[in-house]
């Protein structure tokens, strides 16, 4: 779980500009997101609703993604976030692993996230 | 008939939709390798098995052949044959965007004719480019070029080996590199793009050679079949004929093709890619397939 800890540690980082796309990311992650505040998903539904934010519906995910298509920035940005999304989409699959009690989560996490991030 | 061209190149062959694309492709644009490389598995692809390995000689060799071609060539059949309509689709779309490709893609799932598909063929017992068998067999071949056609991960003991291998990857370099290209561009740059380059220690980050968008491909179903039918006749058609095209243009491209040489990339551009996740495949294939 190191590995995935330190993503998500990184992505919580405060000095860390908050671009659009690392609130997709940390969307998918399971986080709430207001302005460059982060809130915890864990803090209940409720949280998110003080912090402003509507609660999020099975139409979320392909919405980002169509709405990543459709913005006219450049190509390589685009893929940036394309890519940012699909580790966050991979990182989310292995909290919910791990939240099921995956035994072998860590290699396979830090297996995944080599093959993934590191590349 | 015109008697094909013999290029100087060897072909190392791993079987599969995508080295069948080139050599039908070379056969099409009226050249013919000097010379063919195949591998052939030493343990089944799938059940890892040894092939062959109590017959004797020839007889093994046959079995593990077929064996392979079998494992390899499934879903392309099964696809073909349990959904017809993908196939059909796939196939009167990509006789637009390239003419002659019916005749690559009603072709693809033959058996190989090692008698008129190269000058020579030489046959390895290997499972990949980093079986020791593949060098001598390569220099036995004696090309100044080896077109490489997947079957793993070139090692870099063989890269060192003094033979340049050409590369056919599914993404515009140095744009699009790593895996999954032909999704990646469709999402991220809008079309599909192909590249020939030389394989160095990277990962796509070799010398271009010729470097292709082409235009939008898009295949009009009756229905949707499932993410994972869909993702396979991708790599079953789609990303063969794409490569076969880019190493057709290479060609064209490099009349004294001996000598061609690749152009440098600048490694600050572009992106390299991992494989995709299934919810944004789904994207991709939504952008490929229409119903």
């Amino acid at each position: 779980m190191i590995a995935v800890a330190e993503l998500i540690a990184a992505l919580e980082d405060p000095k860390r500009t908050v671009q659009p796309t690392d609130l997709w990311a940390l969307d998918a992650l399971g986080y709430r997101v207001a302005t460059t505040r982060i809130v915890p998903a864990a803090l209940t539904a409720d949280g998110a609703v003080a912090a402003g934010v509507p609660p999020l519906d099975a139409t979320w995910y392909p919405r980002v993604i169509h709405a990543l298509l459709l913005r006219q920035e450049p190509a390589e940005e685009r893929g940036r976030a394309l890519k940012r999304v699909n580790a966050a989409f991979v990182v989310l699959d292995l909290a919910k692993a791990a939240s099921q009690g995956c035994d072998d989560l860590e290699s396979s996490a830090t297996a995944r996230l080599e093959q993934l991030l590191v590349r | 008939m015109t008697t094909p061209r013999t290029l100087p190149l060897t072909v190392l062959l791993h079987e599969g939709p995508i080295g069948r694309a080139y050599l039908l492709q070379l056969e099409r644009d009226g050249v013919r390798p000097a010379a063919v490389v195949r591998m052939v598995a030493r343990t089944h692809p799938v059940t890892r098995r040894p092939l062959g390995r109590w017959l004797p000689g020839s007889f093994g060799l046959a079995y593990a052949e077929r064996a392979e071609e079998a494992s390899r060539m499934h879903w392309p059949r099964a696809i073909r044959r349990s959904v017809p309509a993908v196939f059909d689709a796939v196939r009167s779309a990509l006789e637009r965007w390239r003419p002659g490709s019916t005749l690559l893609l009603d072709r693809l799932a033959d058996r190989i004719d090692d008698g008129t598909c190269a000058d020579r063929v030489i046959k390895v017992r290997a499972n990949g480019p980093r079986d020791r068998a593949v060098v001598p067999a390569l220099r036995e071949a004696g090309q100044p070029i080896v077109l490489f056609t997947g079957g793993g991960i070139v090692p870099p003991a063989v890269l060192d080996a003094g033979i340049r291998f050409l590369h056919v990857h599914p993404g515009y370099l140095p744009y699009v590199r790593g895996a999954d290209g032909l999704l990646w561009s469709t999402l991220v740059r809008g079309r599909p793009g192909a590249t020939s380059f030389f394989l160095d220690r990277g990962l796509d980050t070799g010398p271009v050679v010729c470097a292709r968008e082409y235009e939008p491909v898009t295949f009009a179903l009756p229905f949707r079949p499932d993410d994972q039918t869909l993702y396979r006749s991708v790599y079953s058609w789609y990303d063969p004929l794409l490569r076969a095209a880019c190493l057709s243009d290479t060609i064209a491209a490099h009349p004294d093709f001996a000598l061609v040489a690749g152009e440098p990339q600048n490694p600050r551009v572009g992106e390299t890619y991992p494989f995709m996740h299934s919810r944004l495949r789904r994207a991709a294939l939504d952008r490929i397939f229409w119903t």
